[in-house]
């Protein structure tokens, strides 16, 4: 029997209404539910499907259980891909910090600040495939940009940056976070353009310093946006593939996981089972990672506006 | 329980749903036969028009597919063709493949395994009935039906450039080409010794390796080296040990490795750039390059239009008729073969009739596929030999003759229970052999490294997974 939230039951008449209310709201939902379950859901479980066979994408699947999931974790080339992630990581963590720095000195500077958020916004709207190719001839070291400045100023570049295995995945994070810098920084700038004008008088006031003002009035207004920011660093530094695959094509170590599920599933002798659980094991550590952000700082623990004290 | 049932049931759905899909090309059953007599094909009764789906968007840009078209549409009545070309031909072919619209002719894709082909194409006859006019055809023959015409063959060689060779030292006479390693690494370090200290010099070989796909020339190695048109498809699946010290396969790719390690390759080969490559080369700043023989005509066209545009002095002393093609020097101490050099020629593709085009429209495909291996001189553009039985050799593989002791054989296809297994071990084992293999890239980047693996050392991890692919193939 349906109760009400005051514990009275409901008369059929009312219950009838209601029903038909949750018919007539649930119809909304068709679309996108079913938009959901054709594009999302049931790929994500045809991939995982197929990463227990053996399938080359035309003839016939022979299943293989767990075997192409223990061979990524023994197989050196594929864990060390996913190795590779964390440089990407840790840029991206320097990138967040840079962001935020500099969305908090333009939104108080006066001077220059449309030409300096065009220019930083400016490598993002860059085709990725473009931004690759610059800095592919930006490394060239008989005729490129690095090693001409380095003569310029009476040094000579190394023979080659990119096949060094100490450095180049270095240089890529690097180039990754020029890229994306932008994004970050139009988010936190949009945030930070959002707090009440009113708190930094009352500050002044107060007699708050800029750091103070930082750390009490801006930093808990944007944690949300912090905390998002966050969560698509770690999935782009997992599924990472652009940068490294267009400047190096993945060779010389700087290779990726997405890269390596990618040349095995669409190469020469493609092998769809292995690609697939490479994909499953991408799907599967992103669900953690948003699983773990749900935990700590979900909806129900939203902080939003509340200031530290 | 009740969630665990759900989730299964939900696998099995999609379980069946991706086995009809994956049915689906197959669902035409029975095997689609031409039927016509190749050496009178009938004219089609009312006019009709053909797709051609095809990979050179460069010939399409020469014009030179408008002048096959308008030429074949003059000499075939009521015959009509369109050419559509494709940049990314093989992925986006691959994918038109079970909805059947990749056009009337295509040429068949690499990707696409023997006992597949009578999904998608028509049978052209018997291998007894085509054999007689075409080499070559192995390759893509199903229960005994021929599927695809080959486009031309090309011969696995060295490009090089006679200039460099004579201020090297050396002699340009193909008499006196290499005919072992030992002699070819002189030759490599005689240029490396001779060149390495002028302006912009790239290497005595040049590897073109940030493009990737110039390696797989390394994939036609083995069968130069085993001395067997069988060897490659025939024994290679079976081969336990083919990666183990003295086979074929394991001396035809340390090759690559000894011309790294030596530093006669290029310095960063993770800037090489393919069409820059022939400005370099013929500008005298490589050696040489391993590739098929089609790559020849565009180093000489390339010779072409420095010569003409002059843009950098020097330029206009650059002589197309420089440009040489050789044999890999490899001999064979003993077999069959002794005292011979053994050079694969492998088509480039085969040409397909979509077996859902209707009968007029098959009948001007099959007059276009005559037309173009006979008459049209694709295979002279294209630096290969015709498919022709019995067509003379391009005239540039002035190496490759009997005179030097050199046989071009065509690789024949496995038999009996090696049938089709080649791709299903190189799937297995992630070890391909031609195309994009990143196995074959690390030889590189150890042999580049200072502190990197020895060819030995590491080979020997490729052979684990070689091994582990075969057992797992022939295992269940």
């Amino acid at each position: 029997m349906t109760i009400t939230a005051r514990g009275v039951p409901l008369s059929p008449i009312l219950r009838d209404r209601r029903r038909k209310e949750y018919l007539f709201v649930a119809s909304f939902l068709v679309l996108p539910v079913l938009l959901l379950v054709v594009f999302s859901l049931l790929p994500v479980l045809g991939v995982t499907v197929v990463s227990f066979f053996r399938w080359d994408g035309l003839g016939k699947m022979s299943f293989r259980g767990f075997d192409y999931y223990k061979r990524i974790f023994t197989e050196p080339e594929y864990w060390r891909a996913l190795l590779n992630s964390l440089y990407y990581l840790v840029g991206a963590f320097v990138q967040l910090a840079l962001a935020m720095l500099l969305a908090t000195i333009l939104t108080f500077t006066a001077k220059g600040k449309g030409f300096f958020k065009g220019m930083i916004f400016f490598p993002y709207l860059i085709n990725g495939v473009a931004a690759g190719y610059m800095f592919y001839v930006f490394f060239e070291p008989s005729y490129g940009t690095l090693n001409s400045l380095l003569s310029l100023f009476g040094g000579t570049g190394p023979a080659s940056w990119l096949t060094n295995g100490d450095i180049n995945n270095i240089l890529l994070a690097i180039v990754s976070v020029w890229r994306f810098l932008g994004l970050n920084f139009i988010m936190f700038l949009g945030v930070i353009a959002s707090i009440d004008t009113g708190l930094y008088e009352a500050a002044d006031l107060d007699g708050a310093n800029s750091w103070q003002v930082f750390r009490y009035i801006i930093m808990p207004s944007i944690r949300p946006i912090v905390f998002l920011n966050m969560i698509l660093a770690v999935k782009g530094a997992i599924s990472v593939f652009d940068v490294p695959y267009i400047i190096t094509g993945g060779s010389f170590g700087t290779s990726s996981f997405v890269i390596e599920a990618y040349r095995v599933s669409f190469g020469q002798n493609p092998n769809l089972g292995l690609g697939s659980a490479m994909s499953t094991i991408i799907l599967i550590v992103v669900l953690a990672v948003t699983g773990v952000q749900q935990l700590f700082f979900g909806e129900n623990k939203k902080e939003g506006t509340h200031y530290a004290k | 329980m009740r969630n665990t049932k759900h989730v299964l049931s939900g696998f099995l759905a999609v379980c069946t749903a991706l086995l009809v899909f994956a049915g689906c090309g197959g669902s035409a059953k029975g095997e689609d036969a031409l039927g016509l007599d190749w050496a009178n094909l009938p004219t089609p009764a009312k006019e009709t028009a053909i797709t051609v789906k095809f990979n050179r968007t460069d010939m399409d840009q020469a014009g030179i597919l408008a002048r096959y078209k308008a030429e074949f549409e003059k000499a075939n009545p009521n015959c009509k063709i369109t050419w559509d070309c494709i940049t990314n031909y093989e992925s986006i072919v691959m994918q038109s493949l079970p909805s059947g619209t990749f056009g009337d002719v295509a040429l068949i894709p690499h990707g696409i395994a023997k006992e597949s082909l009578p999904m998608y194409f028509t049978a052209f006859g018997t291998l007894q009935d085509f054999g007689s006019t075409y080499n070559y055809l192995d390759v893509q023959v199903a229960n005994n039906n021929v599927y695809g015409i080959p486009d031309y063959g090309t011969a696995i060689g060295l490009v090089y450039n006679k200039s460099v060779l004579r201020k090297s030292g050396l002699s340009d006479n193909p008499a006196d080409f290499p005919r072992d390693l030992k002699t070819f690494y002189s030759w490599l370090a005689a240029i490396d010794a001779a060149l390495e200290k002028t302006d912009g010099f790239k290497g005595a070989y040049y590897t073109n390796f940030k493009d990737k796909w110039p390696l797989e020339s390394w994939g036609y190695l083995p069968t130069v080296f085993a001395g067997n048109a069988a060897y490659y498809y025939g024994e290679l699946p079976g081969s336990q040990n083919a990666f183990e010290e003295g086979q074929p396969l394991y001396v035809s790719q340390e090759v690559l490795y000894t011309i790294v390690k030596n530093g006669w390759s290029e310095a960063d080969p993770s800037t090489t750039d393919w069409e820059n490559c022939k400005v370099d080369f013929n500008r005298g700043k490589i050696g040489f390059m391993l590739f098929g023989s089609w790559a020849f005509p565009q180093f000489v066209e390339k010779a072409e239009t420095l010569k003409a545009a002059n843009a950098v002095a020097g330029d206009a002393a650059i002589n197309p008729n420089d440009v040489g093609f050789m044999p890999f020097p490899y001999e064979q101490v003993s077999g069959p073969n002794a005292g011979k050099i053994v050079i694969p020629v492998s088509p480039d593709y085969y040409f397909g009739i979509n077996k859902k085009s209707s009968a007029d429209k098959k009948i001007v495909a099959a007059r276009f596929l005559k037309w173009l291996t006979e008459e049209s001189g694709f295979s002279d553009y294209a630096g290969g030999v015709s498919p022709l039985k019995g067509a003379a050799n391009p005239s540039f593989y002035d190496g490759f003759t009997e005179a030097n002791r050199v046989v071009l054989v065509g690789e024949t296809s496995a038999t009996g229970n090696m049938e089709g297994k080649l791709s299903a071990v190189e799937a297995e084992s992630s070890i391909g052999m031609r195309g994009e293999q990143s196995w074959r890239e690390r030889i590189v980047e150890e042999a580049l490294k200072s502190n990197g693996q020895s060819y030995k050392d590491y080979i020997a991890t490729v052979s684990a997974k070689w091994k582990r692919g075969i057992a797992d193939v022939f295992g269940n």
